[in-house]
């Protein structure tokens, strides 16, 4: 039984991990390579083609500094927003705590598919359609984050706060230097998925933005028009540029996020 | 606390530059700016820019308007952005124009922010006649012809002319008996009995069926009101007029020789890769399935197959079309000028160049360097014929619950091979299950 383990977990690894490899290979295929058959793994004669022509037929340096800005500042605001609200709702006592919390969390129930043309409404009376603030503003308040957070945040003892509060420590100051070093595995893990999110969403920032200058990469590959055609090398490689900034963070980040899960998930 | 400040300062200015590239961009006010949404990427996408380009140097400088493409992600994304519009009231948020497909005209038809491109062309004066029919009545509405037909196609036979040859067959189907026959001697088996290709594949929806349905006795309809051209349909006529049993009788004859392949996706692929023999597909993807099968095996193209010799209605019109929006801005004069020079024989000759959707200008067809172009390349030769010797009236259908009826025909025609139920008490489900989508329609506009 024990040895089956790594065997099974290699096995699961490879199954993640092809798409990437073939993603990155293909996007090296001449032409020919993707109507091949038997279909081919490695290219035949590496090529930087696909490469060239997307950047050359698409404005994807720029649609790719859109997106990472968005989930940047996107990320940042979202997770500062969901560790101070879960801090007042985990240490504070006010009235409605309870109430508040429920209708916040009751939100997750809400497909957002459904709400897509109320938001869309809102932004636009916001005259806020065509700016980042646009493309963002609705990822803001995030119940999950806020949930997780907040369980967290009650697994750390009261007494802990209440002794730093009596030594004169302020609330900032306590969240600040005390709860996030020993949240740091939850809070990384939440704002990679909260980049990852926003950096991928199509849909919303497709509707809120008209102008090209404003677009996002998501938008921008389909502009592409390359899978149309079946002329699928300048594709992969676009995908591979995009995929790059999150899998550099995922890399450098990786050991908190090992931490968390098994913290979280093995009981340790 | 010089620190807070700064933190702030610097807070403050990013902000800031959230909304900063929010502002709009202005023009002189002497020009008038007409924005155009549409889903044209690729070599469509080149040649929209080229056709725009065209006109803001030519015809628009002299009267001062500036036609502004934006691309609005695939065709449902557009709808989608369009709907969201619509239904937000923000109605001077919508383009001046907008480039839908043919799913798109239940969502559209009845919103007040339409013009009636009919009406836009009778305020010019301009003469509708010059529209190939079978274009106009396929975004024709109760009499109006409410949008203007641009990225048209049709449905085209593609067949392996190298397999033909070693198979020693001349000619290309022509009827479903034919493709029947054609399509066993096509098929080959390895040693053991597994198929190593299809004689042709296909699984038939909507799509397909427009044609071998509609093209019977003629011409006939798939639902009443014309196949909703004339009004809302309430229910199906494919069941009382035996199009359906006539047609499926023929389906099952063509499974029961083992050539056939109920293939739902990458058909493309397949045929490319050699794997199946004939294929059908739209006239759009010729460009594509030539460049997929390179030289692999010779490409042939031919007239869809009709269902018997009786089927005489030919092919219905597809596609997408032009729609013009009211957006409160008093450009419909400027719209209408700019749709004029997109239908002009010159510019869709130049559309159809490149990128194979046919001219819907009926002038275009007698230009000197058309029938040069055509002669040049056969293939694309043959779609015209076949639309030119096409009922017009044959049109395509526009029902509520599209894709429920899609995959309703699909599911119901594979469950009548696999399962073996016969054309009869097939026909039968599938007008049930249709009329009930229709009627469930009918009850929530009520």
């Amino acid at each position: 039984m024990k040895r089956l383990i790594p065997i099974a977990a290699t096995l699961f690894s490879l199954i993640v991990v092809f798409p990437i490899f073939y993603t990155i290979s293909a996007s090296f295929f001449p032409y020919a390579d993707f109507t091949a058959i038997p279909a081919r793994l490695l290219p035949s004669a590496p090529t930087l083609d696909n490469y060239a022509r997307a950047f050359s037929e698409s404005n994807l340096l720029l649609f790719l500094t859109n997106s990472l800005y968005s989930a940047l500042v996107g990320t940042i605001l979202r997770m500062a927003i969901s560790i101070i609200g879960a801090y007042a709702f985990t240490f504070m006592e006010f009235r409605g705590k309870n109430i508040l919390f429920i209708l916040i969390v009751a939100t997750m129930l809400l497909p957002p598919d459904a709400l897509i043309l109320e938001n869309y409404s809102t932004i636009r009376a916001l005259r806020l359609t065509d700016t980042y603030l646009g493309i963002i503003s609705i990822t803001l308040l995030a119940p999950t984050h806020l949930l997780m957070l907040r369980q967290y945040f009650k697994t750390v003892s009261r007494e802990y706060r209440e002794a730093a509060i009596i030594e004169g420590c302020s609330d900032t100051r306590f969240l600040a230097t005390l709860l996030l070093p020993i949240s740091k595995a939850v809070v990384i893990t939440l704002a990679i998925h909260s980049f990852s999110t926003i950096f991928n969403d199509y849909l919303w920032p497709l509707l809120v933005t008209n102008r090209e200058s404003m677009r996002t990469v998501q938008v921008g590959l389909t502009m592409l028009g390359f899978s149309e055609n079946l002329d699928y090398g300048p594709q992969f490689a676009a995908i591979t540029v995009l995929m790059t900034p999150i899998l550099i963070t995922f890399i450098a980040l990786h050991n908190p996020i090992q931490d968390s899960v098994s913290t979280h998930f093995t009981g340790r | 606390m010089k620190r807070t400040v700064l933190i702030l300062t610097l807070t403050l200015l990013a902000l800031t530059s959230l909304f900063a590239l929010g502002q709009g961009e202005s023009h002189p006010s002497d020009v008038v700016t007409i924005t155009w949404w549409h889903p044209n990427s690729g070599i469509a996408g080149k040649a929209t820019e080229t056709l725009i380009e065209r006109f803001n140097t030519t015809i628009g400088k002299d009267q001062g308007i500036v036609v502004h493409g934006v691309y609005q992600g695939k065709a449902n994304d557009v709808l989608t952005k369009t709907k969201a519009i619509m239904q937000s009231n923000t109605t001077t948020d919508l383009p001046d124009l907008v480039q839908l497909d043919g799913a798109a005209v239940l969502d559209v038809r009845d919103d007040r922010s339409l013009i009636s491109m009919e009406r836009l062309a009778d305020e010019d004066g301009w003469d509708l006649s010059q529209i190939l029919e079978a274009a106009r009545l396929s975004v024709t509405y109760r009499e109006q012809m409410i949008a203007m037909p641009f990225n048209s196609s049709t449905i085209l036979l593609y067949y392996n002319k190298s397999a033909f040859d070693e198979a020693g067959i001349t000619k290309p189907p022509r009827t479903l008996d034919e493709l029947t026959e054609t399509a066993l001697h096509l098929k080959q088996t390895d040693a053991k009995g597994k198929v190593t290709r299809y004689g042709f594949a296909n699984v038939p929806t909507t799509y397909e069926l427009m044609c071998w349905l509609g093209q019977q006795n003629g011409l006939s309809y798939i639902t009443d009101e014309e196949n909703g051209h004339t009004g809302i349909p309430t229910r199906v006529l494919f069941d009382d007029n035996g199009t359906m049993v006539n047609f499926l009788t023929k389906w099952q004859a063509l499974y029961d020789t083992g050539s056939l392949e109920n293939l739902t996706s990458d058909l493309n692929g397949a045929f490319a890769s050699g794997r199946v023999a004939m294929i059908v597909a739209s006239t759009s993807n010729l460009t594509t399935i030539e460049q997929m099968v390179g030289s692999r095996f010779e490409l042939g193209v031919a007239p869809f197959p009709m269902v018997d010799e009786r089927a005489t209605g030919g092919v219905n019109v597809g596609g997408g079309a032009l729609w013009a929006l009211d957006n409160k801005s008093g450009h419909q004069k400027e719209t209408w000028q700019f749709i004029k020079f997109l239908t002009a024989p010159e510019q869709q000759l130049f559309w159809h160049i490149e990128t194979g959707y046919f001219p819907i200008n009926r002038d275009t067809y007698t230009m000197e360097a058309f029938t040069q172009h055509l002669k040049e390349n056969p293939r694309a030769g043959v779609a015209i014929e076949q639309l030119l010797a096409s009922n017009p009236r044959l049109q395509g259908i526009w029902v509520p619950s599209a894709y429920q009826i899609y995959y309703a025909f699909q599911s119901g025609i594979l469950k009548m091979l696999e399962e073996n139920r016969s054309a009869e008490e097939t026909s039968r489900a599938l007008a049930k299950e249709i009329d009930g989508y229709l009627s469930e329609f009918l009850r929530m506009q009520m």
